[in-house]
């Protein structure tokens, strides 16, 4: 009984956290551009990060090796250090982004500007992060994040013609507004927005906190198998939302207010307050998940003392680097780059990073020194090596349409 | 004592993590130091880590400027790779486990610094999150 608590809450967690800034953004503004004709892409990265975040979670509880310590020590020092980098920065960019969004959500709830809100969110994350522990915070987060389960509601709500959207999934067309490197680049953005570069090294290194052992290995399945795709379901509901309410009107998201209008059409003053309450969640939660990613993969690579379990006088250069991290992207945001936009160079960076991040968890998956019996199936190196094919792709796409497009703007 | 087994000096034991005599981690195989005078192949003498030897052995300007960072955070003389002679060593197996603490090998100093005067001033550092 304790059991089946414990992995339905790890479910739940898992909803509520599978949703960030990126999605918001990237969900709703695709479907206001392309109505449904990005839906693929989303299921695909959802595919994807499930197939990718069950392996890294199953290397880490039978290795007991988190994924960048890995990294590190099958790619050796040189290309270790580019992964890393790479890695870093997008995710430096990330937690920027989650920081900015943070304080529009509240700059929406508080109609102050958000720029007041940057600091003492930067300064209330560190907080967390210092003293909170590790299970606590990511279950608090997850559960109230589930307040964003009120787009399912919207969107049934508002009663749309439900055989068009589907229509519109099944056969994408790009609308006579939009151009074709349009439509690439945003593509790869949900792409981006929907696997994260964070997830498995935070993941990994969250099992390695809880310490997961074998028994673990089927929660590490069902959060990943059930709380991943539900999550991904969230984001749909908020790309239908923009599909059914913003395209028709040719709003365009340039604010992430745009993404909670269509719940405000349906569901008024109480729908808002669920959405933007979930919207904070879920985005607080990208924003330790973020900022403990810096700490975890810098600690990783070089070999240092890491983690949460441990004292922070016993983990200082983890600590350190998250704590510059911090200030770093505070201050990124606080120079009152345009959050949205700062969200969209995100996630549309995060597929040139991630084929570093997950060829490596694709060849531990199979090598019996770390998974032990527990190595790929057929089936998962089938779908996982076609997703990898079309990772390397969308890598080598990403700058050139991210040129073309004027970073989606054209 | 376990029975002999061949390594991989590349395979299985550069890049690896070094555990201290607390299980605490101590850094990564960063490079190792042959003799390779008088025998007809090389003999391993050391394991090297820390961040020279990691700067040593990454090419081109990252590396040049983690040495230059090093330098200016450091005495001059703690400038060389961190030694670790085979005798120091207890264990190899997926990491290096070591016999001695890492601050008796010189790892970690920039710990001591960073504690004694930013981290360890902030309430709660002597406590893990609860």
């Amino acid at each position: 009984m304790k059991r089946l608590l414990e992995i339905s809450l790890g479910v739940l967690t898992a909803i509520g956290a599978f949703v960030d800034v990126g999605d918001l953004v990237a969900s709703a503004e695709s479907g206001a551009r392309f109505r449904m004709a990005l839906a693929w892409a989303l299921v695909l990265g959802t595919i994807g990060i499930v197939l990718y975040a069950e392996m890294a979670g199953r290397i880490a509880t039978l290795s007991k090796r988190a994924t960048f310590d890995l990294v590190r020590e099958r790619m050796g020092a040189g290309l270790g250090m580019v992964t890393l980098v790479a890695s870093f920065l997008v995710n430096f960019l990330t937690l920027a982004a989650e920081l900015g969004g943070l304080a529009l959500v509240l700059a929406l709830a508080t109609s102050l500007n958000y720029l007041l809100w940057v600091i003492p969110f930067a300064a209330a994350l560190w907080i967390v992060i210092w003293r909170v522990k590790y299970s606590v915070m990511e279950k608090t987060v997850g559960l109230v994040g589930l307040a964003l389960l009120v787009v399912i509601v919207a969107v049934w709500r508002l009663g749309p013609d439900w055989s068009a959207l589907l229509h519109s999934a099944t056969h994408p067309v790009v609308p006579n507004s939009q151009t074709h490197a349009d439509y690439w680049y945003w593509a790869i953005s949900i792409l981006g927005a929907t696997i994260t570069v964070y997830e498995p090294f935070f993941y990994s290194s969250g099992a390695i906190e809880e310490k997961w052992g074998r028994n673990d290995l089927i929660v590490n399945r069902t959060n990943v198998y059930l709380g991943f795709p539900l999550g991904g379901i969230v984001s749909l509901a908020i790309m239908a939302l923009g599909a059914i309410f913003l395209f028709p009107r040719g709003i365009d998201v340039q604010h992430l207010s745009q993404s909670g209008l269509p719940v405000g059409a349906a569901l008024g003053r109480a729908g808002i307050a669920f959405f933007l309450v979930g919207a904070f969640a879920a985005i607080f939660a990208a924003s330790l998940e973020t900022a403990l990613s810096a700490g975890y993969i810098v600690a990783q690579y070089f070999g240092w003392p890491w983690g949460k379990m441990v004292k922070p006088k016993e983990a200082p250069r983890f600590h350190l680097v998250i704590i510059v991290t911090v200030i770093g992207a505070a201050l990124l945001v606080q120079s009152s780059i345009e959050p949205v936009k700062l969200t969209e160079y995100a996630i549309a960076l995060v597929a040139v990073a991630a084929p570093f991040t997950y060829l490596p968890i694709l060849l531990l998956a199979n090598d019996p020194r770390y998974v032990r019996t527990k190595v790929n199936s057929f089936l998962s190196n089938f779908l996982a090596t076609g997703f990898f094919a079309v990772l390397v792709v969308a890598s080598v796409a990403t700058i050139p349409l991210l040129i073309i497009t004027k970073g989606g703007s054209t | 004592m376990s029975e002999p087994r061949i390594l991989d000096a590349v395979q299985d034991l550069l890049d690896l993590t070094l555990s201290d005599k607390e299980e605490r981690p101590a850094g990564r195989v960063e490079d190792l130091e042959f003799d390779e005078s008088g025998h007809d192949r090389p003999v391993l003498t050391a394991l090297l880590s820390g961040t020279p030897a990691l700067a040593d052995r990454l090419d081109g300007r990252i590396g040049a400027w983690m040495k230059s960072v090093y330098r200016r955070l450091h005495d001059e003389k703690v400038a060389d790779p961190v030694r670790i002679e085979l005798g120091e060593i207890q264990n190899i197996n997926g990491r290096v486990d070591l016999r001695i603490g890492a601050e008796e090998l010189g790892i970690g100093r920039m710990d001591h610094w960073i504690v004694d005067t930013f981290l360890g001033r902030i309430p709660g550092a002597d406590h893990a999150p609860e």
